[in-house]
């Protein structure tokens, strides 16, 4: 298996950024959660910033991703952001029981 | 129609890819929350299929039935089966948290399933276009 294509996470000033602008694999997702706790651990950031402004699906794989995100980064002191979501999407995890 | 195979993890984007398509040339594009539903549900029971039953196959199709237009979603497998009675106590969400199967339910208008153990699972969902 060919290694999981990786989303970029930015460190500017205190806070780490990332907009996720590709289709989403689990692998991905994956991956993105480990490089952003590992970030967050070696620059001690401050603020986690995660737009999903270029997604056009967020299914539970992915929404309980970002939240386990959000969690873990509060245990490392740094507060997370998401910006962007559609209200389709929001409406469609609503619906499903999120 | 379109049929899909769902054998590896990469045919949960697949499938999420071609359906984008297929809902694009049948005019879904204008009812971006149906849309939206669509996807989530193909990306939910297409995930289950690769995780508890693959391979299996999904196929979907535009429906009439009267005046009322819709969407089909199929999700067949020959894996072990489900038994929903029993899941409802114990199973379901032990893997996660057990909401793909109900939030597929929730995102149709018709939901069925015909699963039983050693059998297989067949899952069908229909969203009448309002
Ligand atoms: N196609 C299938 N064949 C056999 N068992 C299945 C199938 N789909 C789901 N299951 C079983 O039903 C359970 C519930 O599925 P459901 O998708 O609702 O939740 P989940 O996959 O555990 O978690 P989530 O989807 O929220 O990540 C699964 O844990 C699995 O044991
Ligand atoms: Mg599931």
């Amino acid at each position: 298996m060919y290694e999981a294509q990786r989303i970029p996470v930015l460190k500017i000033d205190e806070n780490l950024i990332t907009s996720i602008q590709i289709e989403l694999s689990d692998r991905m997702v994956v991956q993105l959660q480990k490089d952003i706790l590992e970030k967050i651990k070696k620059t001690g950031a401050k603020g986690l910033l995660i737009d999903v402004s270029s997604l056009d699906i967020i299914d539970s794989f992915i929404a309980r991703s970002v939240i386990n995100i959000a969690r873990t980064s509060k245990y490392l002191d740094a507060a997370t952001v998401v910006t962007g979501i559609s209200p389709e999407i929001a409406l469609t995890l609503l619906q499903m029981g999120f | 129609m379109i049929r899909m195979d769902i054998e590896d993890e990469d045919d949960i984007n697949k499938a999420r890819r071609r359906v984008r398509g297929f809902l694009s040339e049948n005019g879904i594009d204008r009812y971006p929350l149906l849309r939206s539903y669509m996807l989530t549900i193909v990306s939910e029971l297409a995930r289950n299929i690769y995780l508890y039953a693959k391979p299996g196959k999904v196929n979907v199709s535009m429906i009439d039935e009267g005046k009322k237009r819709g969407i089909k979603l199929e999700f067949i497998d020959h894996g072990p089966g489900l038994d929903l009675e029993k899941m409802k106590k114990e199973e379901l969400g032990k893997n996660g948290l057990g909401l793909g199967l109900t939030g597929s339910k929730s995102l149709s208008d018709e939901f069925s399933m015909d699963s039983s153990p050693g059998r297989g699972t067949h899952i069908t969902c229909i969203k009448w276009i309002k």
